[in-house]
């Protein structure tokens, strides 16, 4: 095989959607957010230890409604990824793999996920 | 056992896969232990956030572990992204460059976060 023709994972919009296929999607899709969110956390730190004005302007950026909305949408990723990571490395020791299981523990995600973050956001 | 620990200290970031799989698991199960403990550090500060930080991070074990967790983040982060350029990426050029510039970002992210929070430890109260 050609180096520039290397096979690769079949592309996104072939699955169909499914809770399988959107919860592994949306795993990923999480992972990247966070990535880019300690590019945030990173900053905030260079600015509280290196310069007070940008701090300011930071955490004032923060407290505003776009501020909110990424803070929520790092929120939300935080703990969907989280908590999926758990499901993965219960597979990884070779329990739930049935489909029962999986679309069960799937929902379960999905409803932790949602209820963790309005306790973390309206209590 | 040589090749083995070989492949145990590349950290996952060689091309070998096992390896990668490995250290993904490990970082994964020690984040779990970290997050648990700054989330229940954090929600002592959560009131006055901002200015407890200071504080928080001039108590040495807190800074340990927060360089610990941060150093655990970026790397597991940073094997998931190689993950995704493997999947994705079909030029074996291209890819060889998205995983340089991923890395080096990522150095540069440890570097500065670890450099600042350091800065923020030897500040006199």
């Amino acid at each position: 095989m050609k180096s520039n023709n290397r096979p690769l994972s079949p592309h996104l919009q072939i699955y169909k959607p499914q809770i399988t296929s959107i919860l592994s999607i949306s795993h990923r899709f999480t992972g990247i957010i966070l990535y880019l969110s300690t590019f945030l956390i990173s900053l905030w730190l260079f600015c509280t230890a290196f310069n007070n004005n940008l701090k300011i302007i930071l955490n004032n950026f923060f407290f505003s409604n776009l501020g909110k909305i990424i803070l929520f949408f790092i929120t939300f990723s935080f703990t969907y990824h989280f908590l999926n990571g758990l499901r993965h490395l219960i597979w990884d020791f070779g329990y739930g793999f049935n489909i029962k299981n999986v679309y069960l523990t799937g929902f379960i995600i999905i409803i932790l996920t949602l209820t963790i973050n309005i306790y973390i956001w309206f209590f | 056992m040589i090749n083995f620990l070989k492949k145990f200290y590349s950290f996952g970031l060689n091309k070998n896969g096992l390896s990668h799989w490995i250290w993904q698991r490990i970082s994964a199960f020690l984040m779990i232990f970290l997050f648990f403990w700054i989330i229940f550090s954090f929600q002592e500060l959560s009131i006055n956030f901002i200015t407890d930080f200071n504080t928080w991070i001039k108590i040495p074990i807190n800074l340990i572990l927060f360089i610990t967790l941060f150093i655990v983040v970026i790397h597991h982060s940073t094997l998931g992204m190689l993950n995704i350029f493997e999947d994705y990426v079909q030029l074996e050029k291209k890819k060889k460059l998205f995983s340089i510039l991923l890395k080096t970002i990522s150095f540069l992210i440890i570097f500065i976060s670890i450099f600042s929070v350091c800065h923020i430890y030897s500040e006199i109260i």
